[in-house]
């Protein structure tokens, strides 16, 4: 079951790819008429990718870290808020994010305009050379992968390694790159290979801001809808490749402490010492500002400049006074959004709940599994895969395998969204399923049970089960909102359906904006809904 | 050389009261022990002289003057911790000459700092093995060297020895002793293990319920329990009787136990009215006739511990407990016996009761 709903589709891109090799070898890099063009395309589409992505990882890194001291070392009023604003990027649908990071940048009235820098999609960052706004996205949306693995991590590590540091004479900037980075790095590195498969297969958003230029995993969807398969075959394997050879061996490799041999020769260190002897003990409120600050900037800005313009679009276009500028009129008006509105929303939470619940069946019997067969660990290493394999391609594979092209069972609409939904949904759910699990501490209760004569299935129902039923829950719950905000894979999948986060893309590029304005905060909305309810949950 | 003065510290979590106006004056060189039952405040205590935690009321003076508000790494301290001990991505080595490099000594000297803490721990361990390849013992000495390596002037120890095993920790303990003394350093050493606090304490505190119950030299606190509980927790295992002063004859009290034996015992400061009379095991003589004051029963139970009998003798005042050398003669199971008391300690009555009186919490 695993095997044929999870991984399979993961993987059949290679298959598809080796069984029409030739076709496809013609196509990409010798097409009789464009010649190597797709290969072209393909080169620049995936340079941009990765220099995205890689950049947005850097920035990551540099607000996610201090971020997560903060979170995970002090209490402080107004931190529960910060924790949601945190979470809040993992559960919101890209696309109405995007689009929202959009509008604040680019309006005449947005952070930039008040700089006096003139923003737009087409603004380019130096030296990356990558759009400044599709940056700007990544980072919102990647940067809680950082933030959430390294306050883990932070918490779990006691605190006397610090205090001992403390004693032997170290000053809080010695302590932190001496001992508390190199334990936590393990949980960096994971965090970071997340965020960067995360930032390569990001699609909704990046579609909407992503003006002229193409990334990889736009690229698969642009191809898809023009019926070009092979090169958005040929580039979905790649990246899914890419995903893989990054998240398997550093998810085999981690789970242990680093033990490092020392690089830098001792006089250097003594020097390195002397300088963060110099650093003020009390610089680090400075960096606790800064790093509330763009959070500030980079989450709440483009929730509250949605808001404001939600209000001021509401009847008309405010510059023009148009009143079929605005947002009532465009819901209500002869284009009927509000009924591809209603009818999507209803969509979106058929598929996620139906999702949802496949996975959490497959979820609980994976956590089995895992927890009790010899080959636990590989099928845990393998069940990454999804996490990390870009949406677009993974919606790609699905249509292939599912599809006409394939064995021609299931036709892209509802229910292969269902379907494809479920592929990472499964994963999500695992995670947090083996997470409580492992704390719990379940083996031994169940070693317990089974000294006092328990079978198998006694064990599984009247230990496992109960005790697990809490991390299903809320891997549950993630799974939900990644569903109702799944854009990439999606949009490949749906067919004639249509959710609500692929219908404001729509809409977007309809040029619909007052509707878009208004489908988005609905999402917002029931996003921070489905963020106060995980909480209570975890 | 410093001499450490806690002054009317209290430090409270939440409803939890674990320091209540403690006040404890370690002197200069001093080997001082801290033991107490779980929970008491030791380690709370021990962070507050630390620097980790600051109290919520009082003072720590060193060498008189208040070193609140002094960063941990400034305090001059050698810390060693019962949970974790060394930096687990770490070597042997780069844990011991951790202290020189991040205080930035020149290479030169951070070698010859590491050798010498080695050398004079005889420290036999591979030192490019990793902690989690040595044994408890061995990480322990290691955690030592690496404090020591920080030229400490004062040893802060939390149950440094409490997780090896009881062969090796009671070697470890002389050792620990002998450095301090030797280096003339100040030590604070906290334990669950009164022999440990006993056989190695130049003085012992001795806390329960986040107060100092009595602070004193290892024989003092035997001989001169200052309560009941003191009683109960030096020199193990006590017997506990209720009773009271029927009168007072020069010199001695006349009590009258529960079980209305009557039994006189020297007068002490404050005593009157309903008392606790406390006899150790080991103060109590056991003779096969009866005489007067003695008390009779039968033995219920005779076990052999090692070094001496434990007998249990049920009385008219309850189940007593007798230690009794091997050499001695030693009676039977059914055996009828009159016991009699060689050495008593009498206490007032405490208001909230015996039981509470002498509870761990
Ligand atoms: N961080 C904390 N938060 C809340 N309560 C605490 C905290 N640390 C200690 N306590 C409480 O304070 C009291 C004293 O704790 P402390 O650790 O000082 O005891 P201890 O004497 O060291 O005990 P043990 O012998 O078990 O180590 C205990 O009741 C403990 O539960
Ligand atoms: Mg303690």
């Amino acid at each position: 079951m695993l095997l044929l709903f999870v991984f399979m589709p993961s993987l059949y891109l290679f298959t598809y790819i080796f069984s029409r090799w030739n076709e496809i070898y013609v196509t990409v890099f010798a097409h009789p008429i464009i010649g190597n063009q797709y290969w072209t395309e393909i080169v620049r589409a995936l340079n941009l990718s990765f220099r995205l992505s890689l950049t947005t990882v850097a920035i990551d890194l540099v607000i996610g870290i201090p971020l997560a001291y903060l979170l995970g070392k002090k209490d402080f009023p107004g931190k529960s808020l910060i924790e949601d604003l945190t979470i809040l990027p993992l559960v919101i649908p890209t696309s109405g994010f995007g689009f929202a990071t959009m509008i604040a940048w680019t309006a005449s009235y947005g952070l930039a305009a008040l700089l006096g820098l003139r923003v737009g999609v087409d603004t380019v960052v130096p030296l990356v050379n990558i759009p400044l706004i599709m940056l700007i996205v990544h980072v919102a949306l990647t940067f809680p992968y950082i933030v959430n693995t390294v306050v883990g991590a932070l918490k779990d590590l006691s605190a006397s390694f610090e205090i001992v540091s403390s004693s032997l004479g170290a000053h809080p900037v010695t302590t932190f790159r001496k001992v508390t980075f190199p334990l936590i790095l393990p949980s960096i590195l994971s965090g970071s290979v997340l965020a960067f498969a995360r930032s390569l297969g990001e699609t909704g958003a990046t579609m909407i801001v992503s003006g002229v230029s193409t990334t990889a995993s736009i690229a698969i969807v642009r191809w898809e809808f023009e019926n070009k398969l092979a090169p958005a075959a040929f580039l979905g394997a790649i990246l899914v490749g890419v995903s893989m050879i990054l998240i398997v061996p550093i998810e085999y490799a981690l789970g242990g402490t680093i033990k490092g041999r020392r690089i830098i020769p001792l006089s250097v260190e003594s020097f390195i010492v002397k300088l963060e002897k110099s650093i003020p003990r009390k610089m680090s409120w400075l960096r606790d500002i800064v790093s509330i600050f763009f959070l500030s900037i980079i989450i709440l800005m483009p929730i509250a400049v949605l808001l404001y313009n939600t209000v001021i679009y509401w009847s008309c276009d405010p510059y023009t006074g148009r009143v079929e500028g605005g947002i009532l009129y465009q819901l209500f008006g002869p284009s009927d959004y509000y009924s591809s509105i209603v009818s999507s929303i209803i969509t979106s939470l058929l598929v996620a709940s139906i999702a949802t619940l496949i996975s959490a069946l497959v979820g609980v019997l994976a956590v089995l599994l895992m927890a009790h067969s010899r080959f636990g660990r590989f099928i845990k290493v393998l069940l990454k895969v999804p996490l990390v394999v870009p949406t677009s391609a993974l919606g790609l594979s699905m249509v292939l395998l599912w599809g006409p092209h394939g064995i021609g069972v299931v036709d892209p609409g509802f229910w292969l969204i269902v379907l494809t939904h479920v592929v990472f949904s499964v994963p999500v759910i695992t995670e947090t399923g083996m997470a409580s699990y492992i704390e719990g501490n379940l083996p031994l209760y169940e070693s317990t049970a089974r000294t006092l004569g328990a079978g198998y299935y006694d064990v599984a129902e009247t230990i496992t089960l109960p005790l697990v039923k809490r991390g299903v829950l809320a891997g549950s719950l993630l799974a939900f909102t990644h569903s109702l905000g799944e854009t990439g894979a999606t949009f490949i999948v749906m067919g004639e359906h249509r959710t609500i986060s692929t219908l404001v893309v729509n809409m977007v590029e309809a040029l619909a904006i007052p509707a878009a304005l208004f489908a988005t905060l609905i999402l917002i909305v029931t996003s921070f809904v489905l963020v106060v309810v995980f909480k209570e949950i975890y | 050389m410093p001499e450490i003065r806690v002054i009317n510290v209290s430090k409270r979590y939440g409803d939890i009261i674990a320091l209540d106006n403690v006040n404890i004056v370690v002197e200069d060189r001093e080997y001082v022990c801290i033991i107490g039952p779980s929970g008491s405040g030791k380690t709370t205590l021990l962070k507050i002289i630390a620097g980790i935690l600051e109290p919520d009321e009082g003072d720590v003076l060193v060498d008189g003057e208040s070193v609140l508000g002094v960063p941990i790494e400034e305090r001059g301290i050698g810390l060693v911790m019962q949970d974790v001990v060394l930096f687990p991505h770490m070597n042997v080595w780069e844990n011991i000459v951790y202290s020189p490099l991040v205080k930035g000594l020149a290479p030169r000297i951070i070698n010859d700092i590491g050798r010498e803490v080695t050398d004079y721990l005889t420290l036999s361990i591979d030192k490019k093995m990793y902690p989690d390849e040595i044994s408890r013992g061995g990480q322990q000495k290691v955690a030592l060297a690496r404090a020591l390596a920080s030229d400490p002037k004062l040893l802060l120890l939390d149950e440094p020895l409490g997780s090896i095993d009881a062969e090796t920790a009671k070697r470890l303990r002389f050792e620990l002793r002998k450095l301090v003394k030797d280096l003339g350093l100040t030590a604070i050493h906290i334990t669950h293990n009164q022999e440990e606090a006993l056989s190695i304490a130049d003085k012992v505190v001795v806390m329960r319920k986040g107060r100092v119950e009595q602070v004193g030299k290892p024989l003092e606190l035997y001989l001169k329990p200052r309560t009941p509980f003191i009683c109960r927790f030096i020199g193990g295992e006590a017997n506990f009787f209720e009773g009271h002063v029927k009168k007072r004859v020069d010199g001695h009290l006349v009590v009258e136990l529960k079980g209305k034996h009557i039994i006189r015992v020297p007068k002490t400061d404050g005593v009157d009215g309903r008392v606790v009379v406390v006899v150790r095991p080991e103060d109590i003589s056991i003779i096969e006739n009866p005489v007067e004051e003695g008390i009779e029963g039968v033995v219920e139970e005779v076990s052999f511990l090692g070094a001496y009998y434990r007998i249990q003798v049920s009385t008219s005042e309850g189940t007593i407990i007798v230690k009794k050398s091997g050499r001695e003669r030693i009676p039977s199971r059914g055996d009828r016996v009159t016991i009699l008391f060689r050495n008593v300690y009498t206490y007032r009555y405490p208001e909230k009761g015996l039981v509470e009186a002498i509870a761990y919490e």
